[in-house]
Formats: structure tokens, C-alpha cells, sequence
């Protein structure tokens, strides 16, 4: 397991339906480096998530999460701000995809939206278990494929294919 | 056991497999792929080069600078550079710099055959779907892992059936048929699965305006799209070079389908989606607009040949509105240079009409012409969630290039059908 995918715990921020990647990172940010793409996280749908989020928290999304462009820096941009992991009901593919290609966790869990805003939840991504420690709760996500699991262990991609094809 | 549709057939062709189930999970080897400078060489460039492995196929492979090109400022300058100083290092013989919109310029240069599988770091790959060929999106780093292996894995996905029948009306274009079905299924109503489009009045469309229903496929959230070959899109791959080496797949007629729709054009208005969702769709006549700010024909989507030529045909001979302004930017170079040869751009530039660059430009919220608080905007693209072309608090609606360009004659959301006759 790499250090990436430890032990997360935070505070969660809990986001609805169809959350679009034009809010997640706003156009406007595409040509910004990976550095200062985190001070615009979210910001088109909540402008004070950047200034309060902690290192560690969760984002909690409800259904077709990170839908629209396939943009990356949707994803890079939170994980850069410090999100741990998102949690949702369903995610859009492209979101979905990137995440896990990047070595940001992303849980499709059913009951995703048990977890209210400020909630402490400690997230596992490898068992695929989400602890919701105010509510004294635990959630499980979806299992993945061992393929997709093995790149999750590795940290992402490019170390997944470094360990494989170099 | 019921039959197989185009995507299953396709998938099992790029899978080495007799055939695939739904859910399956396949390796495909990718017959295509396709990067732009948005989601390119800026953002997984370096990532590549530390793997050191060399381009898997480079006759398979465009990179285009569309979406920061012309560049408004010192960060797109960047991305503009790297992206330049990557095609020249990697000695890429597909680099379209400035030349015109990834998804257009792959259809145009014979990039996508039918029965390709293709790849893009763009959601709207699902483009692809009006020539036959399976496009789905993925990001830049996962771009790595194509560009290195040309392979890629994907889950057999449901496929959704989208059927139209009658005949299409004056004044109606795929960018309105496609807007119909939106209305119905939402921007989650096709997550994971394909939307195949069919019926005789799409047929009926040249496959230019077939491309406007595979495109905002993406729309729907759908991994891709799929259409049915036929002699229209031999003569479209023609005219692109491509002869031959492709096989055109139909799902079966027994094909098991997650879902199905069905819509008679014959008495279809013009559509429009409303601010601030791509769903939010009335019939023309109903949409009582405020003054509109903007008009703007352009991306992927809106701004083909025929999409010029037909808010040409609206505005030959009138004037755009006092008070608004309407932007074109032909979706190619190629294009722009048929539009010029045949008049169309004339037309338009005499009504009013402002030139931009064959690049994205105001579909990805940048370059010249971005909205600004408060404005309102009518745009053949195919997005308008808030903050898409600009500022937040502006306010798009998106309908067919004629639509906008009655719009733009008017002032405020029209009927093109009262310019045509
Ligand atoms: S024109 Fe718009 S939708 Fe098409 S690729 Fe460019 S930014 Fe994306």
C-alpha cells in the first residue's frame, strides 16, 4: 500500500447529484500547474472549500458525481487541496476513472448519503470500508476489479505501470 | 439468448473475443486515440517520459492544441509550449496546431473508421459515434497507459436505444432531435452506457449533423455512442481518405436493450435548453428569453459546414441586433476555407458576424468573446452549466446554428423557422 492511500480521516463535505466537473474545477483554471489548481477546489459550487478544507477530508457526493468534461485537474485539484478520498452513490466514468488513474481513492457506495456534512469518517480504500465515526457506522463500497485494485494499491498508474512494464 | 449490439461486436473485435457480454471487462487494443493540449503533454508529459517507452503507434496517434489556442495569457502560453516542444520531441507526424477541434479534425483526416475502437482525452470522443466507431473518453494519465500499450480496459457496457421516425422538418437539425431526447433522459440518464441512435429521419441527416447526436452523447453522460454505417458515411470516408480497412458492425435485431426511446420528428419544433442544464429543454416557441448579450456558433458540436450554412441561410441578407453581438468559429480550417469558397462566411460576416480563430475558444471558457456577469448567451455548443463560457453569472442557452442565428437577428431567444421558407 503506498503512504497515499493510509489512513484517511476527516471531515466530510457532502455535495449532491449530478456534481459536474465545471464546478469541481471551473474552465476558466485549465491552463493552472497541478500546484495551484488546490486553491480552486470545488469552487464552483461552494467559492469557501478551498480556505476550509483539511488535509484528510472526504468528499461525499450523491449520484453521477464528477459528470461533464473529462477534465483531470477536476480531480487533481482536490486531491491537491487534500481530499482523501471521495465517496459517492455512483460516479461519472471519467471522473471515476481519473481519480483512481492519479492515486485518488474513489468509493461507490450505496449508502453514501447516511454521511452528513461535518461527519468524521476514516475511509480504507483497499477493504473498501468507510467508517463513519460520528454515527458510530460503518459502510461498505463496491468491490472493484483486481486489475483496477492492484493499480489502487500501487498509488496509481504511472507507478502500476512502472512496477509492470519497466 | 438474445443477440449482440454494435458496442458488444465491437468490443469483441478489439478484444480478440468471439463475443462479450455486458459487464464483462475487457482489454481492447485501441485503434485510435486521440489528445488535446488541455488534457496532453502539460499534464502527463512528465509522467511519460519517466516511463521512457515510445509512442505505440504513431499513425494511430493525433495530438491537437485547440482548446488554449490562440492563447490569452501567459499560463495557456505555457501549456501552448509544452505541448508544441512534446509533438517536436516524440516526432509526432499527426500535430494540428490551431488547425481545428480534435473531434472534427479525427473525423476529417480519416482517424475514425467504423467498427474502431477510438480513445480520447475528451468526453465528447463519443463523436466518433456518427461514423460507426466506439470513442471513449479517458484522461491524460490514463492516455499514458494507451500511448505505451495501445490498450485500454473497459466494462461492457448496457446499451440505450434512441430511435427517431418521421420526417424532419424544416428548420430542424440533429442538434434538436438530440436536444428532444435529452429533455427526457437528463444528464445522468445514460451514465455507463451507450446511446445508439437510429431511424430514418437520422439517417436522412448528412453525417456531419449526425456527429451533433453522437457528440452531446456526452450530454447524457454517456461512455460513448454508436450509429449505423451506410452509404452517406462511405462517401463521408471517402472524402477523408479512407477507402477501406474498416467494418461496419448493427446490433442485432434481437439485441437486448437497457432502454428504449422513441420520437416522431414530423411534428418537431426547434429545441432549446435553457439555463442552467443541458436537460432544461423547451420547444423554441415556448422560451420567453430576456435580451440576449451574445450569439455564439461555434465547438464541436455547432459549428460544421452544414451548421454555418444553415444560420447563413437565416441571416443572408438581415442584420444581427442592435445591442448583441454574434461570434463564429468554424469548428476546422478546412471548414472555414469551404465556407469561405461558397459564400457562407460572407453572409455572415455581413450580417454582423465576428471571425474567431477554428479553435474551441468560448465552448471551453476561454479566448475572446467569454461572457460576463449578467450577460446572456445563445450558443450552438453543447454545454451550459454556470461558468462554462465565462463568468458564473451568465446565462446560456444552446440550440441548433440556425436557431441562434435567428436569435441573433431578434435580440432574444427565435424561430428560425420564420427566416426559412
Ligand atoms: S469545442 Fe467545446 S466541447 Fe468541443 S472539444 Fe472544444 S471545449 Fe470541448
Amino acid at each position: 500500500m503506498s503512504s497515499e492511500t493510509q489512513s484517511i480521516e476527516g471531515g466530510a463535505w457532502v455535495f449532491g447529484d449530478n456534481v459536474d466537473t465545471g464546478y469541481i474545477m471551473p474552465s476558466k483554471y485549465a491552463s493552472l500547474p497541478d500546484e495551484e489548481l488546490a486553491a480552486h477546489a470545488m469552487e464552483g459550487i461552494d467559492p469557501d472549500f478551498p480556505k476550509n478544507v483539511q488535509a484528510g477530508d472526504v468528499i461525499i457526493g450523491g449520484r453521477n458525481f464528477g459528470c461533464g468534461s473529462s477534465r483531470e485537474t477536476a480531480p487533481r485539484g482536490i486531491k491537491h487541496a487534500g481530499v482523501g478520498a471521495v465517496i459517492a452513490r455512483t460516479f461519472a466514468r471519467n471522473f471515476f476513472r481519473n481519480s483512481l488513474c492519479i492515486g485518488l481513492p474513489v468509493l461507490i457506495c450505496a449508502d453514501a448519503e447516511s454521511i452528513a456534512q461535518g461527519d468524521r469518517v476514516r475511509v480504507d480504500p483497499i477493504a473498501g470500508r468507510v467508517e463513519n465515526l460520528t454515527k458510530g457506522e460503518t459502510l461498505q463500497a463496491e468491490p472493484l476489479p483486481d486489475h483496477i485494485m492492484d493499480m489502487v494499491k500501487a498509488g496509481g498508474l504511472v507507478p502500476y505501470l512502472k512496477l509492470t512494464l519497466t | 439468448m438474445s443477440g449482440d449490439t454494435a458496442t458488444q461486436k465491437i468490443l469483441a473485435r478489439a478484444s480478440g473475443r468471439e463475443r462479450v457480454d455486458v459487464g464483462d471487462i475487457v482489454w481492447a487494443k485501441v485503434d485510435a486515440h486521440v489528445m488535446h493540449d488541455n488534457q496532453g503533454p502539460f499534464r502527463m508529459g512528465k509522467d511519460f517520459a519517466e516511463l521512457g517507452l515510445p509512442i505505440w503507434n504513431k499513425d494511430r496517434f493525433m495530438l491537437t492544441a485547440d482548446h488554449h489556442n490562440p492563447p490569452t495569457g501567459d499560463s495557456q502560453s505555457k501549456v501552448l509550449n509544452v505541448t508544441r516542444a512534446w509533438a517536436a520531441e516524440q516526432e509526432l507526424s499527426h500535430f494540428y496546431d490551431a488547425e481545428g477541434i480534435c473531434h472534427i479534425l479525427m473525423a476529417e483526416k480519416g482517424f475514425v473508421r467504423p467498427g474502431a475502437l477510438v480513445t480520447g482525452t475528451d468526453s465528447h470522443t463519443t463523436n466518433t459515434g456518427a461514423l460507426g466507431a466506439l470513442g471513449v473518453a479517458i484522461g491524460p494519465t490514463e492516455s499514458i497507459g494507451v500511448l505505451a500499450k495501445g490498450e485500454v480496459w473497459l466494462r461492457v457496457p448496457e446499451t440505450i436505444r434512441v430511435h427517431y421516425t418521421g420526417r424532419v422538418p424544416e428548420g430542424v437539425y440533429g442538434k434538436d432531435m438530440v436536444l428532444r431526447a435529452l429533455k427526457d433522459l437528463k444528464v445522468d440518464g445514460a451514465e455507463y452506457k451507450v446511446l445508439e441512435f437510429s431511424g430514418e429521419p437520422l439517417m436522412a441527416l448528412p453525417v456531419e449533423d449526425r456527429m451533433t447526436l453522437s457528440n452531446m452523447a456526452a450530454e447524457f453522460s454517456a461512455k460513448s455512442a454508436i450509429m449505423d454505417v451506410d452509404e452517406a458515411t462511405a462517401e463521408y470516408l471517402a472524402n477523408a481518405g479512407v477507402e477501406e480497412g474498416w467494418e461496419a458492425f448493427s446490433s442485432d435485431a434481437d439485441a437486448a436493450y437497457a432502454a428504449s426511446y422513441e420520437y416522431d420528428v414530423s411534428d418537431m419544433s426547434p429545441q432549446v435548453a435553457c439555463p442552467h442544464r443541458m436537460d432544461n429543454v423547451s420547444p423554441v416557441e415556448e422560451v420567453d428569453s430576456p435580451p440576449l448579450h451574445r450569439a455564439h456558433i461555434g465547438s464541436c458540436t455547432g459549428a460544421k459546414l452544414l451548421d454555418l450554412q444553415a444560420a447563413a441561410a437565416v441571416l443572408k441578407g438581415r442584420r444581427v441586433a442592435h445591442g448583441m453581438q454574434l461570434l463564429i468559429a468554424p469548428a476546422s480550417k478546412d471548414i472555414m476555407r469551404k465556407a469561405m469558397d461558397d459564400g457562407t462566411l460572407g453572409a455572415i460576416i455581413d450580417a454582423g458576424g465576428v471571425l474567431l480563430p477554428t479553435t474551441c475558444g468560448v465552448c471551453a471558457g476561454r479566448g475572446p468573446g467569454q461572457l460576463g456577469a449578467g450577460e446572456v448567451c445563445i450558443s450552438s455548443a453543447n454545454r451550459n452549466y454556470k461558468g462554462r463560457m465565462g463568468s458564473a453569472e451568465a446565462s446560456i442557452y444552446l440550440a441548433s446554428a440556425a436557431t441562434v442565428a435567428a436569435s441573433a437577428v431578434k435580440g432574444r431567444v427565435a424561430d428560425p423557422r420564420e427566416f426559412i421558407s
